[in-house]
């Protein structure tokens, strides 16, 4: 009896030493499933996020007219007049010095001032101490820019996050506005100023309407095509659709 | 002091020490995202920024590695837990202050993640496994068996932290899908 049963131990925690080992195995192997279907989910949620640059529903609206404003240019103490009809369309940048995806984005910003200059001045904006944006201005070259610090502005205009940009027209209207995090951000301002369109947003829901109601696929579709392009881009710049951003505290719901 | 099973002992101090050098190691990697990120908490003036930017992976890197060193992991892990409480506390301070749309710069530029009381969750998590490696362990022998269930039960852990991470960082994206279909 003691040998049998001494041999059926052995047995035993044979088995439990070998299924030990399997459970563990197996149980590593679903967290690891687990974690990959949750990255899938992930990357699945950066497709199907809206593509333009994201608008805020706060603040005067696309299609209304810009607020008059006169306030000094930073560089220079002239006169900067916002809203009204102007010989050219005006991009109000919104910026701060301590916002990283501000200055990744500077560069695509002055390419935009040059190539754009025919019919659209970049202005960019921003609020704080002026000694401090003096410093901004000479460590990241902005001389060219019109600068302007008004708190006043901001508000106005609602700028809650930053980078924000501000479409404005000839006319003095408001064509497009939201927050931009990436250069696609960007072209789509310049995009909904010469289409007519405010934001991507609208435009793929007048599309679903015209199709006649939701049709999912339509709109899937639509992506696809416009991430295939920038999703090149995206990477070149390493640019992140959540990458930190400095809120503007003092303006927004604070 | 209460003794813990090494088995257990070494899973929570394994599972910390990669959690930990990982995340250190993602900071170090892109230091000026991270400055961002510490900026963007608003609790430190800017001259601060960059010495705590450069100081906080170090000596999470430095903590986890002690943490696999019998001698020093009891001080390691206070090192950490001291750490983590001012983490959560940044957190904690910015969710009161309704700033939940900055960056959590937990892991670097690897993977971003809004402010959330979800964060503070995970930290809670984090809380216990040093906790766990704070214990002494008992002295039962480990056989190959216990080894084999410590790496194992330690690489668990730190995919389920990983997937939990994501779960985080995922979230934002379906309430704006909910905000968009509505």
């Amino acid at each position: 009896m003691p040998r049998g049963f001494a041999r059926w131990v052995r047995l035993m925690l044979e088995a439990l030493v070998i299924s030990q080992v399997l459970l563990w195995v197996l149980v590593l192997a679903m967290a690891l499933m687990m974690l990959a279907l949750l990255r899938q989910v992930g990357v699945l949620h950066e497709r199907i996020a809206p593509m333009g640059a994201l608008t805020l529903d706060r603040g005067p609206k696309e299609g209304e007219a810009a607020p008059l404003f006169e306030v000094k240019d930073l560089r220079n103490g002239a006169p900067l007049r916002l809203g009204g009809a102007r010989a050219r369309s005006t991009l109000l940048f919104f910026l701060s010095p301590t916002c990283p995806v501000c200055k990744k984005l500077l560069p695509i910003v002055k390419s935009i001032r040059q190539s754009e200059s025919s019919w659209l001045e970049v202005i960019l904006a921003s609020d704080g101490e002026p000694a401090e944006h003096e410093r901004f201005i000479r460590m990241q070259h902005l001389e060219e820019f019109p600068y302007l610090l008004s708190a006043d502005v901001g508000m106005t205009y609602r700028i809650g996050k930053l980078p924000y940009g501000v479409m404005i027209d000839d006319e003095g209207v408001i064509r497009a506005k939201g927050l931009i995090n990436t250069r696609e951000h960007l072209e789509s301002l310049i995009e909904a100023k010469q289409m007519g369109v405010p934001s991507i947003q609208q435009y793929l829901q007048s599309r679903q309407a015209e199709a006649g109601g939701s049709h999912p696929h339509d709109r899937e579709d639509g992506h696809e095509h416009e991430r295939e392009d920038a999703q090149g881009e995206d990477q070149a710049n390493g640019h992140d659709p959540l990458a930190p951003r400095a809120a503007a505290g003092k303006r927004g719901r604070e | 002091m209460p003794q813990i099973d090494p088995v257990v002992g070494w899973m929570a101090a394994g599972a910390a020490a990669a959690i930990f050098a990982a995340s250190g190691g993602l900071k170090f990697y892109d230091l000026e995202t991270f400055r961002g990120a510490v900026l963007n908490y608003r609790l430190l003036p800017e001259p601060l920024a960059t010495p705590f930017a450069w100081t906080a992976p170090v000596i999470e890197c430095a903590a986890a590695l002690g943490l696999l060193l019998t001698p020093i992991r009891g001080s390691a892990a206070l090192a950490l837990i001291a750490m983590l409480t001012v983490f959560s506390g940044a957190i904690a301070i910015n969710l009161a202050r309704g700033r939940t749309d900055i960056d959590c710069g937990c892991f670097g530029p690897a993977l971003r993640q809004r402010l959330s009381w979800w964060l503070l969750l995970r930290n809670a998590a984090l809380f216990v496994l040093l906790a766990i490696a704070l214990l002494p362990m008992g002295p039962r022998t480990m056989g190959l068996l216990d080894l084999a269930t410590a790496i194992m039960a330690a690489a668990t852990v730190i995919v389920l932290y990983t997937a939990a991470n994501y779960l985080i960082a995922n979230a934002p994206g379906l309430r704006a899908l909910g905000a968009l279909n509505a």
